[in-house]
């Protein structure tokens, strides 16, 4: 039975996305991901036998009600969601390039609109199915820890309001950075960790109570949405500017619970979400009118498409600059020449990652010290764009069985790339570290953990997961954690708030160990797999 | 197989060059006629076969000239060519994670087929059947390439472009997938690219050869051969001067024995004294027009 291509247009698109889920559904990272919030939603809501609780007012503890777990632990899904979703999902057209399943797409009637609409839906329904398993986790926890019954249609409604223009808005920016070539790779994701701290940040920076603003209307992690529909009620029954703590914080058992009655769903509050969600349009438009459509002309890594982007313009003259040391001839037999390889192949690969180390060692000799430590943030954004291809990219080029038949070389391998990836992370933080060391030589030993702790999750989590992805949004939202809490020493890894101890240089070098660990086991597995 | 016979529906191919923003010429002004039959697509890596094919797949557009299906410039309307079309593009790859019988399914879909029986003729087709519920990512190389064939299939095209379909396949493997085009060739238009020589032997209705970008003959294969004949050679070598000769001739092939080196040669004249002309096979007549060829035949098929 044929139907045509007219008629089946939406069914194409419901089968695009439908596709598109199972395949990610049949990942077993997947699987790990929802267990890990199983876990997340158990942590995130605390037993108030332990002197913690998730929502705190003036010191009050408000009452663990279906309203403020579903607020407290929306508003955490939401900067999780929007800061890592972006990472789980950018992946959806690179995929077709990289099987070639593409091609056969380009060479059907579905029209670029239909697909684009699939993969949307696709990833919108993957972080929905996320949401939705967290909100379930969070509800059994309410079952077990709670102090009122459960009310799913207050669930559904908070989760609903908070998380779905993150859902809607998220998808469309991962298509969109898909769709445009210079943001489809680690630049891209890069710069989303930025305009995702932006979303973040400036509607929440401005909200105030009982005045949403212009800034509700771009509030797409619902901050603002959050802030107003706590301070409405607490600004009332405590005073005009009352103090909120949203996530697990210890609370005084003498004061007595505050009971948050939930939020009055009015038009211009579901408006100013709806609207939020709009944001999504342009980034559409956007990926509709650069989508390739698989030309190999024009996608990333085509025929022909070396040296025609502004990246490759400039590469092109640094390789030239770069074959003055010679670098291909650093690789050889043992594990140092080969761990030199690992090197080489970075700096070969991108160039301009030489200029990026020179650089920072170069501004580091001449700043002031409080400006090296100010600048340690962005070295590490640097490092995670660096480092997060360095495990993958021999699978990704279809080179490993290659490598695995040059004599010692698959028993180096990960060994190499970990010190390699250290090595590299050492090249950008040499100068710091060395000024640190004369002046306070605690924290450049923190800075040396942090670098070891980078590079080993770097080179783990790209071997298990095997994508660079996931260790770019997990360390991005970790960094981003870090730089928003410097108060909090169990998090200062690489010692840039001045609060980390010995105790946590301690816990930060063994987690770096069992990290590396990790890394040499996964690449057993994969071995023992391929045999 | 129980299919449709499509109309056997005209391939033109007027001037066709693409030259990439790099500056690359990959195809330079290609002309072609083609109807039903097998057309084989001979060429060394990077003579633009792929590119070639890309274009008649609508996959890139021609940088000049036009290409035209039943009348339809494929860069104007390009979905009306798609609807007749079946794509197997070169190291097609699976979802891991899906079904042989997913796979397919979806690409059905993706075509507008939804017929059930339809999709379980194809993977009969391609003797898939019996692992239909089993997912891809397990699968050989040789299996991943029937699957992919099955999905250029499943929309009964009359234009079927495989590109280096036999790559990587065992040599049963390679004998089914030759017939089942052959097959296919009867009613509609197959275009398919190799530098296996052997492969297009008992299936092409017509040859191209192309290098750097230029289609430099188009012949029908005893029109391909003839071309060459005259100019293939036997002679034995000493030993000690098959080097030197080796370095000034083209061989194509060699056997050892003990009173020196058999040795094949294509060359336009008697390149060696004793050397004794003999009939030309396909692989001779493919070195021959890469070497010393720029005939034209006109048409094909």
């Amino acid at each position: 039975m044929s139907t045509t291509a007219h008629d089946s247009r939406p069914r194409r698109v419901l089968t695009i996305a439908a596709t598109d889920m199972r395949i990610r559904m049949a990942r077993g990272s997947s699987a790990v991901l929802l267990v890990a919030l199983c876990i997340f939603a158990y942590i995130v809501v605390p037993d108030l036998s332990t002197g913690r609780a998730l929502m705190i007012v003036n010191g009050h503890r408000a009452l663990y009600n279906s309203a403020t777990i579903a607020l407290a632990t929306s508003s955490l899904c939401a900067v999780l969601l929007g800061m890592a979703g972006f990472y789980l999902i950018s992946n959806t057209v690179r995929r077709d390039v990289d099987t070639r399943t593409g091609f056969v797409i380009a060479s059907t009637s579905v029209r670029n609109a239909e697909y684009l609409s699939g993969k949307l839906l696709g990833s919108m329904a993957f972080l929905s199915l996320i949401v939705f398993v967290y909100m379930l986790n969070v509800m059994a926890m309410q079952r077990l820890r709670g102090e009122a019954p459960v009310e799913p249609l207050t669930y559904l409604a908070m989760f609903g309001a908070v998380i779905g223009p993150v859902v809607v808005v998220v998808s469309g920016l991962a298509l969109m950075f898909e769709c445009v070539r210079p943001l489809s790779g680690r630049v891209g994701d890069v710069l989303y960790f930025f305009l995702g701290t932006f979303l973040l940040a400036i509607p929440a920076s401005t909200a105030d109570v009982g005045k949403p603003g212009i800034a509700a209307n771009f509030d797409v992690f619902g901050m603002a949405f959050i802030i107003n529909a706590a301070q409405g009620q607490a600004a009332s029954d405590f005073r005009a500017h009352p103090e909120i703590s949203i996530g697990s914080s210890h609370f005084d058992p003498a004061m007595s619970p505050w009971r948050f009655e939930g939020v009055e769903w009015t038009v211009p509050i579901i408006g100013a979400r709806a609207t939020s969600a709009l944001l999504v349009l342009p980034a559409l438009l956007v990926a509709w009118l650069a989508f390739a459509r698989f030309d190999p002309a024009r996608i990333k890594g085509g025929t022909g498409s070396a040296r025609t982007t502004v990246r490759g313009r400039v590469a092109a003259p640094l390789r030239r600059a770069l074959d003055c040391i010679r670098p291909a001839s650093w690789a050889g037999h043992g594990l140092l020449r080969t761990t030199l390889g690992e090197i080489a192949l970075t700096l070969m690969l991108r160039p301009i990652v030489l200029v990026a180390a020179l650089a920072t060692c170069t501004v580091g000799v001449f700043v002031s010290e409080h400006s090296l430590r100010s600048m340690l943030p962005f070295v590490f954004v640097m490092l995670v764009a660096t480092l997060a291809e360095i495990p993958t990219r021999d699978r990704i080029a279809r080179i490993e069985g290659m490598r695995g038949g040059i004599a010692g070389m698959r028993e180096h391998s990960t060994y190499a790339k970990l010190l390699g990836a250290l090595g590299i992370a050492l090249a950008f933080l040499i100068v710091p570290l060395l000024r640190l060391a004369a002046t306070a030589p605690a924290m450049s030993l923190s800075l040396a953990v942090g670098a070891a702790f980078l590079a080993a999750a770097a080179i783990a989590l790209g071997t298990v997961a095997r994508t660079p992805k996931l260790f770019a949004g997990v360390s991005l939202l970790f960094l981003y954690v870090v730089v928003s809490t410097p108060g909090a020493a169990e998090l200062d890894f690489a010692g840039w708030n001045g609060a980390a101890t010995n105790g946590v240089r301690l816990a930060y070098f063994l987690a770096a160990m069992a990290l590396s660990a990790l890394a040499v086991l996964g690449e057993w597995r994969t071995a023992r797999a391929e045999k | 197989m129980t299919t449709t016979t499509p109309t056997a529906l005209a391939l033109s191919l007027e001037g066709v060059t693409k030259r990439f923003r790099n500056g690359v010429v990959a195809v330079s002004d290609v002309t072609l006629n083609l109807r039903s039959g097998v057309l084989a697509l001979l060429g060394p890596n990077g003579a633009g076969k792929t590119t070639l094919m890309q274009m008649i797949a609508t996959i890139t557009k021609p940088t000049s000239g036009r290409i035209l299906f039943d009348g339809v410039d494929s860069a104007r309307d390009p979905d009306r060519v798609r609807e007749k079309l079946g794509y197997l593009p070169q190291d097609f790859g699976v979802y891991d994670g899906l079904t042989a019988l997913q796979f397919l399914t979806y690409f059905a879909a993706l075509k507008g087929i939804h017929s059930r029986a339809k999709i379980a003729e194809m993977l009969e087709l391609v003797n898939l059947h019996a692992v239909a519920d089993r997912t891809v990512g397990g699968f050989s190389g040789g299996m991943k390439q029937r699957l992919g064939i099955a999905q250029a299939l499943i929309n009964d095209p009359a234009l079927l472009i495989v590109d280096e379909p036999t790559a990587g396949l065992d040599p049963e493997e390679r004998l089914r997938f030759r017939n089942i085009l052959s097959d296919i060739g009867f009613e509609r238009l197959v275009v398919f690219s190799t530098h296996i020589v052997s492969d297009i032997e008992t299936i092409a209705t017509a040859i191209a050869v192309m290098k750097s970008g230029r289609l430099l003959a188009t012949a029908a294969p005893r029109d391909f051969l003839q071309m060459a004949k005259g100019s293939v050679w036997e002679v034995t070598i000493p030993a000690d001067r098959f080097d030197a000769v080796r370095k000034q001739l083209r061989i194509v092939r060699t056997a050892r024995g003990s009173d020196g080196v058999l040795a094949r040669i294509v060359h336009p004249e008697q390149p060696i004294e004793d050397a004794v002309s003999v009939e030309p096979d396909l692989e001779d007549a493919f070195i021959f027009t890469l070497n010393y060829g720029a005939v034209s035949f006109g048409s094909a098929a």
